[in-house]
């Protein structure tokens, strides 16, 4: 089943036809061949994504985090929630599919200082969440 | 063109600490790829990383102090990821210089 759409986010290009990929929200699956296809048209090899690990949906699309975080902060979602991470969609089915990367992840007063995603626990609710949302 | 949206303007309406945060995301990005020798992730994230770096240096408000430590930051990355490190850097150091900026942009929110 491709991505179901629901809750997609439109966001319209500001730089004409040559614009860049909207952003959406996946709320039930996206295929890692959708993934494929944002990671060509933007960074060539990764997908920005935030997921929120507590209503288990995640944002794509974005050219910077801090874009697919405003989304789900717009959404409702509760800023200790949500996490950035790299999709290396060469590499579905292998631990480095999710890179955990991002500026949005520094966050001291969570015990977060570093782009990383330093909480093993928090590192586990991700990939399930990861693993739930992108399909073969 | 990478980031279109952001070469489109938006990446001049961010503060320096977030252009500086955002930059540095892709710089640590390239040294991983560069330390683990995958030239696959490698070429992308040292090409991002230069395209947000030479935006925060086309800035209009930038001051030239600004613009001078913008630049020599830029020689410092190239001749740490592509040249021959003759200033002797470290991924440690690099990671921390840009680090100081992410904690300052997200401290903000």
């Amino acid at each position: 089943m491709m991505d179901d759409g629901a809750g997609s986010i439109g966001k319209p290009s500001d730089t004409g036809a040559e614009g860049p990929t909207e952003m959406r929200t996946v709320t039930s699956n996206i295929t890692v061949g959708a993934l494929a296809a944002i990671a060509e048209d933007q960074f060539q090899n990764l997908v920005k994504a935030v997921v929120d690990v507590a209503r288990g949906v995640m944002v794509v699309g974005g050219e910077m985090h801090a874009d697919e975080e405003a989304v789900l902060l717009a959404e409702g979602s509760s800023q200790s929630d949500l996490w950035g991470i790299n999709l290396h969609p060469e590499h579905f089915g292998t631990p480095a599919f999710i890179e955990y990367d991002s500026v949005i992840n520094i966050r001291p007063r969570q015990g977060n200082r570093s782009r990383s995603v330093e909480d093993t626990a928090t590192q586990g609710a991700i990939v399930a969440l990861v693993e739930r949302l992108v399909t073969a | 063109m990478l980031h279109r949206d952001l070469a489109g303007g938006r990446w001049w309406t961010m503060s320096l600490a977030d252009q500086m945060a955002n930059a540095g995301a892709d710089v640590g990005r390239a040294m991983n790829a560069k330390a683990s020798a995958d030239a696959a992730r490698f070429e992308p994230a040292f090409e991002r990383a230069l395209e947000l770096i030479d935006l925060t240096l086309a800035d209009p408000r930038r001051t030239p102090p600004q613009l001078k430590e913008i630049a020599r930051m830029r020689e410092v990355v190239c001749d740490f990821l592509v040249g021959d490190n003759e200033y002797d850097s470290s991924a440690e150091w690099i990671d921390e210089y840009f680090l100081q900026f992410a904690v300052a942009a997200r401290s903000r929110r």
